[in-house]
């Protein structure tokens, strides 16, 4: 099984590197500075001091820029990691980008190392992700598909594209990401990060862990993505593929810390996960759900189309309705600019209920009472009432007879 | 001498909204169809109200973009290739697009101009010039990026940029929330944003602390005193939220910022009485309170809206005209109800609005009532200058 797997502080490096022995597949983890990355703790000289060591024991170490920055800032991060020599394959095995500004600069100065390009968000499509490979193809050695994507999706997509992926199996999910401070300003506390948890009697979810740090204000999911257990335990063709398929990478991202349980009992489970995927669960510090891995119906509660009797406005619309005074007249507001309505002309009224009536016009006068022969776009004129007809309903020009 | 000015770009929820956009000065509008776009719940168009919109704003001299902004599954791209060729049938003037694989989608099946929506979170230069190679030919920036930092992309790349000028803001890097697709089950990518970002929370820090706020709701933005700096950035579009929004929205906020653009295309420059008026005017739209948020500096906390209600208006759109006949009467729909003794404002699409007291209530019918109600068609008294489309304020009680 290829493993990736965020390490977010010294401690979880260290923890790492102890349990370094039980991993089957590629060992392979994702670092980052505070400079250009969400969530790592390290600062640059700090991340390169764990690179080094991560690297001493043969572990592929990636990069992580996933910070989005305006036009200023970027410009400022990228000088200074290409002078800085960060932008070289020596360090690091490869980076971690999703900004598309960060790709094409990284192409423009023709990037040495493996890019791994954060498709997170969004994406949900083959043509997509395709396009997105082919921006440039010998270097984009991996896609990172979005937590939302169901399993047969994730299977579809690693089978369709000519490049390793990636989907997030155990970890938070990120609901929201803004540049902006929210949270410490309530608070008064100058801090370099906050964290608190938020509830909305609107929502029927409690304790969203919220991050502020320099790079912004982030909302977590009230329940952490956990997928080994629908993987494992509930065992059919689609899964039997997934855990087959050679170039799908399944990631640890621990931004919140894996909590009392460690990388020696989650390498060990895996590899007996019939025993032990359930007690790793258990003793995870948080609740956990699959997410959309089984399903993804986001698309079908707020479909909403209009009116089909109110839809058509071809060949021979005339109007709608825009008064009903009963036993008086119907006020018809002329909508089209291609026909005109005259005496003796005939009606087809469609109402918003669906009542269909015809109408003969006997007669058609102004708002003053003035009778009228011909009206055209733009013009209101009252006609005969007609029941059934209610304001908005649709008027045609019935030609059936002629 | 004229000066060179942005297109004022509005929103077009719906058929009507579109004409009154257009009708009171709005350069473009972008609109949605039934499939595609972000905004499910607006009443959208229909391929015939498509083809109606595109005639009268090409009539009036203005554009029509078409948004097809969803981030879409595999499957929603079905009917996409038939959309694409009712929309160059159409002869709309471009489409705004968000996802990757249906900007391949189009180039494809079509030759529409493509503009890239604000929901990819384009940010900066180097991002652009990638979009850019892509075959996108206006994008529309990120609302993080300040007036200045869209200068510098304009002087790097040579693409069209177009930045948001007014109305409500994501308070997330747009197409980064997914809020409501785990609260309620709805794609915010696809349509269905619940709009959890203006929930009230509370905050609870280190077990006890707790704080009630809503603290993810943005202000409005309103960026009509950076007009001249948007200007001379050289940004080729500016772009008001609110397809959701009502007729007096898209009329007010349409004639207020294209009275300022003319303004400045005639003397180039913003230095006017008329500014206060402007600001005024924009007042009297239903507003959450007003910020530059990123226009000028990184958007502060006092860019939060910590209320649950808008502010409320000063005026109500009392009614729309349907019909005026010169010198005889105007037929109108009432939209918010009003009594004989309130005051009208009437609202012409170019110069100063026209003040009248409501002596009586009169339907189309000829029947007097003390009291209008909405959905009424009423007959008022001729006003010179009067148009369909129009809109017609009222301030209750008669004061102004």
């Amino acid at each position: 099984m290829n493993l990736s797997i965020a390490l977010y502080n010294q401690e979880m490096v260290d923890d790492f590197l102890s349990a370094l022995d039980l991993i089957d597949g590629p060992k392979e983890v994702i670092i980052g500075f505070k400079e250009i990355s969400r969530f790592f703790s390290f600062t640059k000289e700090e991340c390169l001091k764990e690179c080094a060591r991560l690297k001493e024991k043969n572990v592929l170490v990636y990069l992580q820029w996933d910070v989005l920055m305006t036009e200023n800032i970027f410009q400022s991060v990228f000088h200074s990691l290409k002078s800085q020599g960060l932008l070289t394959n020596e360090l690091f095995s490869g980076i971690r980008v999703q900004d598309p500004g960060a790709l094409q600069s990284l192409k423009e100065i023709n990037y040495e190392g493996d890019i791994h390009l954060l498709c997170e968000q969004g994406n949900h499509n083959l043509l997509g992700l395709k396009s997105w490979y082919n921006i440039w193809p010998e270097k984009i050695k991996r896609i990172i598909l979005s937590p939302e994507l169901p399993g047969t999706k994730v299977l579809e997509y690693a089978m369709a594209l000519p490049c390793d992926c990636e989907i997030l199996s155990w970890g938070p999910i990120l609901l929201f990401y803004t540049p902006r401070a929210l949270v410490s300003p309530l608070y008064g506390q100058d801090e370099d990060e906050i964290h608190v948890l938020g509830t909305s009697e609107e929502s029927p979810h409690k304790g969203f862990p919220i991050r502020e740090n320099v790079h912004g204000t982030f909302m977590l999911n009230t329940k952490d993505k956990f997928i080994f257990d629908e993987l494992f335990l509930e065992p059919d063709l689609l899964k039997s593929s997934l855990l087959k398929q050679k170039n799908l990478f399944w990631r640890l991202d621990f931004i919140e810390g894996p909590g009392e349980v460690t990388f020696a009992q989650i390498f060990k489970g895996l590899k007996n996960p019939l025993e032990s995927i359930e007690e790793l669960k258990r003793q995870y510090v948080r609740s956990v759900t699959k997410g959309f891995f089984r399903v993804n119906k986001t698309d079908v509660l707020f479909k909403k189309l209009k009116n089909s009797r109110l839809q058509d406005r071809s060949g021979d619309y005339l109007g709608e309705i825009v008064d009903v005074k009963k036993k008086k007249h119907l006020g018809l507001l002329i909508k089209s600019p291609n026909n005109s309505l005259k005496l003796g002309d005939r009606l087809r009224l469609m109402s918003p209920e669906g009542n269909e009536k015809v109408l003969t016009v006997e007669y058609m006068q102004d708002a003053l009472k003035n009778g009228i022969t011909e009206a055209t776009d733009g013009d209101i004129v009252f006609v005969s009432p007609v029941g059934g007809i209610s304001i908005r309903s649709m008027v045609y020009l019935d030609n059936s007879l002629s | 001498m004229t000066h060179w000015v942005p297109e004022l770009l509005a929103p077009a929820g719906s058929l009507e909204k579109l004409k009154v956009a257009v009708s009171y000065g709005a350069d473009a509008v972008y609109l949605g169809g039934q499939k595609f776009g972000l905004r499910s719940a607006a009443d959208n168009f229909t391929p015939s109200e498509l083809r109606e919109g595109v005639r009268f704003a090409h009539l009036h001299g203005s554009q029509v973009y078409v948004v097809l902004n969803s981030f879409l599954h595999d499957q929603d791209f079905e009917g996409l290739p038939e959309f694409l060729s009712l929309l160059e049938d159409c002869n709309v003037d471009a489409v705004i697009v968000s996802d990757r694989g249906v900007i391949e989608a189009i180039k494809e099946h079509s030759d529409l101009v493509i503009h890239l929506s604000t929901q990819a979170s384009c940010l900066n230069a180097a991002a652009a010039k990638l979009w850019k190679d892509l075959g996108v030919s206006r994008i529309v920036l990120g609302r993080e990026v300040s007036i200045d930092e869209a200068k510098r992309i304009k002087e790097k790349v040579d693409i069209e940029l177009e930045m948001f000028v007014h109305g409500s803001m994501c308070m997330a890097y747009s197409g980064n929330c997914v809020i409501s697709n785990y609260t309620q089950g709805r794609d915010s990518n696809r349509g269905g944003c619940a709009h959890s970002c203006r929930f009230e929370y509370s905050l609870t820090k280190n077990d006890e602390e707790k704080k009630y706020a809503h603290f993810m709701s943005s202000k409005d933005l309103q960026g009509i005193r950076q007009l001249d700096e948007f200007i001379n950035a050289g940004i080729d579009s500016l772009k008001v939220e609110g397809r959701m929004k009502s007729h007096h929205y898209a009329g007010t906020i349409s004639k207020v910022y294209s009275e300022a653009l003319s303004f400045y295309k005639n003397s180039g420059s913003f230095m006017s009485d008329d500014l206060y008026r402007w600001e005024e005017e924009l007042s009297k739209v239903s507003h959450r309170s007003y910020t530059s948020a990123s226009l000028e500096h990184t958007a502060g906390f006092d860019s939060i809206f910590d209320e649950r209600q808008h502010v409320s208006s000063e005026a109500n759109m009392a009614a729309i005209i349907l019909e005026a006949k010169e010198d005889q009467y105007i037929l109108a729909e009432v939209r918010s109800p009003f009594h004989v003794g309130d005051t009208l404002e009437y609202l012409p699409f170019n110069g100063e609005a026209i003040i009248s007291k409501v002596d009586s209530i009169i339907d189309a019918s000829g029947e007097s009532f003390e009291k209008s109600r909405p959905g009424m068609l009423l007959r008022l008294p001729a006003i010179k200058g009067a148009r369909a489309y129009n809109i017609i304020r009222v301030y209750p009680g008669g004061q102004l």
